[in-house]
């Protein structure tokens, strides 16, 4: 089974497979010290990948086991993500609201038309 | 100062800037319309109470315009009162126009508890709902922000050394994001969107510089307080309209410092490196903020447009500040009536303790009230709060007091005195003064009114120097330490000044010779002067 992971979660993995099993609190001291990132958003990070199943927790002292080597993992594809991330949330439904969304080709190619006419 | 008036006051302003807006669009910087909003946005958040000779409301009440009126009546109400116009406010959407629907708004919802609360708790759920959506929206984006991996470009970290900023600005990378944008406030961050590839060095300058700019102008704090402005004025469609151009003009005002830093001839080159931004795969149509298309569009005609600013452009900024001043004065509501006399009220009370010469104290009661319509009012023994309420309109509030510095200008033609005088005890008055109107309410504010139009009596310096004080605070007179209970003095023939504090112990009564000179007092306990005190005024 391949599991895809956001560029956050596979941080947290590569903790796993570079050092082998850890315990929560050190990869989240690992991490603070690589990327910066508080203890807070590592544990979040650590239980979504529980929840996606890339990581097994162990009692006792929160220790972490990668259930899924690096080459099974896929990158996950940024333009799907987005728009799962996005979805159901508030900034759905502001850009409906706003009209927000993706430009088109044409729309691209009229805005660059826009461009040299104005020139 | 209500809500309303402030959501509704705001919605003037707003309209008005909307107008300088569409007019002025390309002639002025954006900067000068961030002024405008700026404005808006304190008439929106503060509760301004300040008196300005000249306001569009006063204006438009003396064009006879009907629904200012209106307002302006409004603000006689209680403050939850007042809470239930404003859906109505928000309904007619024009905020100009209100006042005949207001009449019905009144009729069908008696303003009676019930329906005040109902009012409120609808309110107060408009503000969690829209507040709390945002703050959940915030907290989300946020927990993903603070997942972002540190940028590695080498090109960016490069640049990020060359930026002269006191706080320390940080570049990370996100997967998550298509396009560029800034969070935070003292930490800021400028985040980036995994992988993302540079035309030309060019663009990345253009991007970071843009980004850049925002943290500078500290943007943040500003989106902040447009939508927290939105949120409290949730019932008020200019506000949220207000929230999204200020929104633009952020953004625009952003473009124009970027071609300003990188000179006209950039023009092209960065609006199409926006456009190309937005062509990647998978990005969303913002770049830092939320964008429409529509949007997108205005901003590149912005940018292409953009010209060099000449002394005439920033002439016409100063011009518009200037207007922003005089607009944000202009709508600024009005004291009410009410309002006005309380505020007269304290400087009067600070006059008191000044001795008042006569002559003077009665030329400004003439002023103030001819005396026909003093004996008028007081004839009809009005309460003190009706009194002002009727006295609003035209007159301060302050008449009531100001127009008893002297017991003798309210004379009637008798000599008799026709002021209200409490009367605490009814059985206490014999029929020996019974020229002197009586008034009988239980509440206390009149009485209270009544110890202060005497402590602001002609009179009054001359029982100060026999020892007489009046405590404005607690609202007694004092003798010797002692309240006093009990208070006589015969001013002239048939002129009474008399009252009963019904917490006092002392009782006095004023001597006067044969001119009706004061000699002093005459102390006695306040139980006894009750019983016996009409027989001493007929021995003087």
């Amino acid at each position: 089974m391949d599991v895809k992971l956001f560029d956050s979660e596979l941080k947290v993995m590569d903790v796993l497979w570079r050092e082998g099993d850890a315990a929560a609190k050190y990869i989240a001291e690992t991490l603070k010290e690589e990327v910066g990132w508080n203890k807070n958003t590592t544990y979040t990070l650590i239980k979504r990948c529980v929840k996606k199943g890339a990581i097994e927790r162990l009692e006792p002292n929160f220790m972490c086991h990668a259930l899924i080597p690096k080459e099974k993992v896929q990158e996950a594809e940024t333009e799907e993500l987005i728009n799962k991330i996005y979805d159901g949330s508030a900034d759905k439904l502001f850009a409906a609201l706003l009209n927000r969304k993706n430009f088109s080709r044409e729309e691209i190619c009229r805005l660059k038309q826009l461009v040299e006419d104005l020139e | 100062m209500a809500l309303w008036e402030m959501s509704v006051s705001g919605g003037i302003l707003i309209l008005a800037i909307l107008a300088v807006r569409r007019l002025f669009q390309s002639r002025v910087p954006r900067r000068a319309f961030l002024i405008l909003w700026a404005a808006a946005l304190l008439r929106l958040l503060i509760p301004w109470r300040l008196e300005v000779p000249v306001s569009i409301f006063s204006l438009l009440e003396n064009a006879g315009i009907d629904g200012v009126e209106k307002f302006v009546d409004f603000s006689h109400e209680r403050e939850e009162d007042r809470m239930g116009n404003v859906f109505y406010e928000n309904k007619g959407n024009a905020p100009e126009g209100t006042g005949n629907g207001a009449v019905s708004e009144e009729s069908l919802f008696p303003s009676d508890g019930s329906w005040i609360s109902l009012w409120k708790i609808l309110y107060f759920s408009g503000v969690l709902f829209s507040g709390g959506f945002y703050l959940k929206a915030y907290l989300k984006y946020r927990r993903l922000f603070c997942a972002s991996l540190p940028a590695e470009d080498p090109k960016v970290l490069e640049w990020l050394q060359s930026v002269p900023l006191k706080r320390k600005l940080k570049a990370r990378s996100l997967d998550l994001i298509g396009t560029p944008m800034t969070y935070g406030v003292l930490r800021p961050v400028i985040l980036l969107p995994k992988g993302i590839q540079w035309e030309d060095s060019r663009q990345m300058e253009f991007v970071l510089t843009h980004e850049l700019i925002h943290v500078r102008r500290f943007d943040a704090v500003w989106k902040f307080f447009l939508l927290s402005a939105a949120c409290i004025h949730w019932f008020n469609p200019l506000a949220w309209l207000m929230q999204i151009l200020a929104n633009r003009d952020l953004e625009l005002a952003c473009d124009e410092e970027v071609i300003e830093q990188f000179g006209q001839d950039s023009r092209k080159a960065y609006a199409m490196s926006l456009i190309s931004l937005a062509e990647r795969k998978g990005s969303v149509a913002s770049w830092g903020s939320g964008f429409s298309k529509d949007a997108m569009e205005e901003r590149i005609d912005a940018i292409m447009r953009k010209r060099k600013f000449t002394k005439g452009s920033l002439a016409g900024a100063g011009i518009l500040v200037m207007f922003a001043g005089v607009l944000f004065a202009a709508t600024l509501p009005q004291k009410t009536a009410g309002e006005n006399a309380a505020a007269v009220e304290t400087e009067a009370s600070e006059n008191a303790d000044r001795y008042l010469p006569e002559t003077e104290a009665a030329e400004s009661a003439e002023k103030d009230l001819p005396e026909t319509e003093a004996t008028e009012s007081a004839e009809k023994d009005l309460p003190e709060t009706e009194a002002a309420e009727s006295a609003g309109k035209d007159l301060p509030e302050t008449a009531v007091i100001e127009k008893v510095p002297d017991l003798r200008q309210f004379s009637d033609s008798e000599g008799m005195v026709q002021l209200p005088l409490p009367k605490k005890n009814p059985s206490d008055d014999s029929e020996g003064i019974d020229s002197e109107a009586v008034w009988e309410g239980d509440e206390q504010e009149p009485f209270v009114l009544f110890l202060k139009n005497v402590s602001q009596s002609a009179e009054f310096p001359e029982y100060e120097k026999y020892g007489l004080i009046y405590d404005e605070e607690n609202a007694h007179f004092l003798y010797d330490g002692e309240i006093v209970g009990n208070f006589k003095d015969q001013l002239g023939p048939n002129l009474f000044r008399k009252f009963t504090d019904e917490e006092g112990t002392v009782g006095l009564t004023v001597k006067r010779d044969g001119s009706w000179k004061m000699m002093g007092f005459t102390v006695k306990s306040a139980d006894k002067m009750a019983g016996n005190g009409q027989d001493e005024i007929e021995e003087q």
